[in-house]
């Protein structure tokens, strides 16, 4: 039996509790992604993207709404806050590897070259300059296979040589899983997504083609 | 149904990779490791109990001191530091949250689990020397020392589940008068007194604490007919399933609250 694989927003809605009222920032996002699909979502400052990729990653629960999983659904990748000082890049990756239910002696060899971290792989992280700390984020949130990955395009950092590593990994690699990028610029989206959407007054609008996504994205 | 089981697959790794975490964490991988846990209050109750017995007073009111000072010490330690642990957990772990198989009753048990799990390793282990080393008597009731100290247990998870979640709901402000409370606690819960030591009018309310009840279960355990001991096990046992389930609730509300950066 073919189980089908797929990610659905059903009517998404997230306020937050500010002071002097509520910002609502989600208002009935309605979303399905098909295995394969290469969904890129722009949006300006503050339109509610991050809080968008929490939700789909399940890091957030919706105000009102719901969210069918039928794929594996990475966290949002390259996320660092939950290093721990005192742990090495491979007490991370065990412990990454444990959580996910995949052996990790597997993953050792892969972690250690992609974040180029050589002996500061058995370092605590606490050591790591900000740009090794990055790498290792980004190292492990591959280490795992999905079957969707969550990017959101401005936490995404390094230099440009590793930025052209994880490109590579990611896009050309794994360019038949899904993907759900959300950015504020065109650069990604452009050239890999194959469906186009602009979060606008929280909710996400379609475009048959990134240009005509683009156009309106501009004249916001 | 089946479902069920993979979630409860998926926790019980989650709970699993948390505590290898925290030993990690906790102890670092250098020298020792988690032998650390065995360090402390093996020094605690060598220091003390050898103050008492040999600088204070050998006996303490006919009883060996030794077994009094390990008996009380161990079984309150319990579930004081098992709730601070868990109290201070929460917030130190919440970046965690980011990944969606994790969740904060995951990080709660798992504290919950090593400290239970560190602190009945350090209790046998210790009675095993010290019976060996003939510095405390060979056990008159295994079955008393078991259920006072499972009930201990159990107060341990329900306590801090409460004091957590009251802390997250508070604001912090338990973790404030953490300090003065918890020393409170620790001695109105007879790690220094025996309850027929006090006058009878003042007794009922040293038993209001279930840990009291505990504790002189566990001592009755060791000394057998050498003390006359003051316990209700269905007055334990309400007081667990009460404050577990009142927990549980607090717990669900404070939940709601914690929110992922």
């Amino acid at each position: 039996m073919k189980v089908e694989k797929y990610l659905k927003l059903e009517n998404i809605k997230k306020n937050f509790r500010i002071r002097g009222g509520i910002n609502r920032v989600l208002r009935g996002v309605n979303l399905e992604i098909r295995y394969g699909d290469r969904i890129g979502i722009l949006g300006r400052n503050g339109s509610g993207k991050t809080t968008l990729v929490k939700i789909i990653g399940g890091v957030m629960k919706p105000t009102e709404g719901k969210v069918i999983r039928r794929m594996k659904v990475s966290w949002p990748i390259a996320f660092q806050g939950g290093f721990q000082g005192s742990l090495t890049g491979f007490d991370n990756l065990r412990f990454i590897c444990r959580v996910y239910g995949v052996p990790w002696k597997d993953k050792v060899e892969f972690v250690k070259e992609f974040s180029e971290l050589g002996r500061y792989f058995y370092e605590p992280v606490k050591t790591y300059s900000a740009g090794m700390r990055a790498r290792l984020a980004f190292a492990l949130s591959i280490a795992i296979d999905f079957e969707c990955y969550l990017i959101d395009e401005v936490a995404v950092v390094g230099d440009r040589r590793f930025q052209e590593k994880c490109k590579e990994e990611l896009f050309e690699k794994r360019k038949d899983r899904s993907f759900v990028i959300v950015s504020h610029q065109p650069s990604h989206i452009k050239n890999f997504c194959n469906r186009f959407f602009v979060l606008f007054e929280g909710r996400t609008v379609e475009f048959p083609t990134f240009e005509e996504a683009w156009k309106f994205y501009s004249s916001l | 149904m089946r479902d069920f089981f993979r979630s409860l697959k998926i926790q019980l790794r989650v709970i699993y990779a948390l505590m290898m975490r925290e030993i990690i964490t906790r102890y670092g991988r250098e020298n020792i490791g988690f032998l650390w846990l065995f360090v402390e209050p093996i020094i605690l109750i060598v220091g003390v109990t050898f103050i008492w017995s040999y600088i204070v007073h050998r006996e303490a009111h006919g009883f060996p001191v030794a077994t009094f000072i390990y008996t009380g010490w161990i079984s309150n330690k319990l579930w004081l530091t098992t709730s601070s642990r868990v109290m201070a957990g929460l917030q130190a772990n919440l970046p965690l949250l980011y990944h969606r198989n994790i969740k904060p009753i995951d990080i709660f048990l798992s504290r919950i689990l090593l400290e239970i799990t560190a602190m009945t390793g350090v209790f046998m282990l210790l009675g095993f020397v010290f019976v060996m080393s003939h510095v405390i008597e060979p056990p008159h009731s295994y079955f008393h020392i078991v259920l006072g100290w499972y009930l201990m247990c159990w107060l341990a998870l329900g306590f801090s589940f409460f004091v957590a979640s009251l802390n997250t709901l508070t604001n912090d402000i338990v973790q404030k008068v953490w300090g003065p409370v918890s020393l409170g606690l620790f001695i109105g819960s007879g790690t220094f007194f025996l309850v027929e030591w006090l006058p009878p009018e003042i007794r009922p309310y040293a038993l209001l604490l279930p840990s009291v009840h505990n504790l002189e279960m566990i001592r009755y355990g060791f000394f057998g007919n050498q003390m006359h001991p003051y316990y209700d096990i269905s007055y334990s046992t309400s007081f667990n399933l009460f404050l577990t389930f009142i927990g549980l609730v607090m717990f669900r509300l404070a939940t709601e609250k914690v929110r992922v950066e």
